[in-house]
């Protein structure tokens, strides 16, 4: 009976994208047999898709994003950033789309993790954007926030940190902790994937010494070479695991991954 | 307060706009989906799609969209197109056993 239900979601994603973007369904069909279907939409050239294909399942990815986000919106009238995982889909649904340009975000948080603000900090180039801790450090007084979730996205498509992305964490924790305000994550945004550098353990302890602030440059060119494979970039391809049998990255109970403040 | 609402209402606008690229349609159309969009919310405004005055193409697009979205797992259907939806698809799977 599952196996069924499992097929009436899967022929109608099937239909819906092939009305949409002209994709024929038996090609997506033929994928579907030997793939995880969804693929398509992370990944759309493993389907070799035309041009005027591949961007209606750009802005479709789009589209999914925004509407998640709405639905979020809708679901609660504050929205509540209490896990990695709920702050990196809502910065997916912000960051995801932006190909063009660096965009750094941060997300104003009370006690009770709800979001006061989100705020557009700095806009760059395809490959930088610069960051003012002095920007960051007014937006959070302003709110009277008790913690900061920073983000910004990759438009090359890395998900893995660059050494610009640990500084300026560094900087920013350094600047905040004798404010009692804490840097909780800093989620990097590819496409439709993210990296929360919480979940990995690598948010940095506050240094003194790191305390600047002076304007800092983010790159996602230079990227540390220290992950094995980027989060949820792959998940999607090994549907098939048990998520129950994996052990996740100091992960000891249900609500491991909430803030810590 | 305010501000939330602001980010709402630009984020209604932002996915109309997204849809009227995805189907191609002139301003007036994105208009009237940001409208029905804005007044019903996103869920239910695909829950709701039969009830608003869309041309065929425009509703077949939206539709379409449903799709998506359902095969994903988001709840976006009506009961009674879920039903319908499921009854289909277990008759013609089921259909061919008979031999």
């Amino acid at each position: 009976m599952k196996k069924k239900y499992d097929e009436t979601y899967a022929s109608s994603f099937i239909k819906g994208l092939t009305r949409l973007t002209g994709i024929s369904e038996s090609k997506l069909k033929k994928y579907a047999a030997e793939n995880n279907l969804f693929n398509v939409l992370e990944h759309p050239n493993i389907i070799e898709p035309n041009k005027q294909q591949l961007e209606k399942i750009h802005v479709l990815n789009e589209f999914i994003s925004t509407y998640k986000l709405l639905k979020l919106q809708e679901k609660e009238n504050k929205i509540v950033l209490n896990s990695s995982t709920v702050a990196g889909e809502y910065f997916v649904s912000l960051l995801g789309g932006i190909k063009d340009r660096e965009k750094f975000m941060a997300a104003f948080l009370d006690s009770g993790n709800n979001i006061i603000e989100t705020r557009t900090l700095s806009e760059g180039s395809i490959g930088e954007a610069v960051v003012y801790p002095r920007m960051v450090l007014k937006a959070a007084l302003d709110c009277d926030c008790k913690s900061i979730i920073l983000a910004h996205n990759h438009p090359g498509g890395s998900l893995t940190p660059s050494i610009q992305d640990r500084d300026i964490t560094e900087r920013l924790v350094s600047i905040f902790a004798p404010l009692q305000i804490s840097v909780v994550d800093h989620i990097i945004v590819a496409n439709i994937n993210y990296h929360s550098m919480a979940e990995r353990g690598s948010i940095p302890q506050p240094s003194p010494k790191s305390v600047s602030y002076n304007a800092m440059p983010l790159s996602d060119i230079k990227n540390v070479k220290e992950e094995t494979m980027d989060f949820n970039a792959d998940m999607s391809e090994k549907d098939d695991i048990d998520l129950d049998n994996i052990d996740f990255l100091e992960q000891d109970g249900e609500e491991e991954d909430e803030w810590e403040i | 307060m305010l501000q939330d609402k602001t980010n709402k209402q630009k984020d209604y606008e932002r996915a109309s706009q997204l849809l009227g690229r995805l189907f191609e349609v002139d301003s007036d159309i994105t208009e009237q989906i940001s409208r029905c969009i804005q007044y019903y919310g996103a869920v239910e405004f695909f829950k709701n799609l039969e009830s608003f005055d869309f041309s065929a193409d425009v509703f077949e697009k939206l539709d379409a969209v449903r799709l998506v979205l359902f095969g994903m797992g988001e709840e976006v259907m009506p009961e009674v197109l879920i039903d319908e939806i499921t009854t289909q698809k277990i008759d013609s799977t089921e259909g061919g056993a008979e031999q």
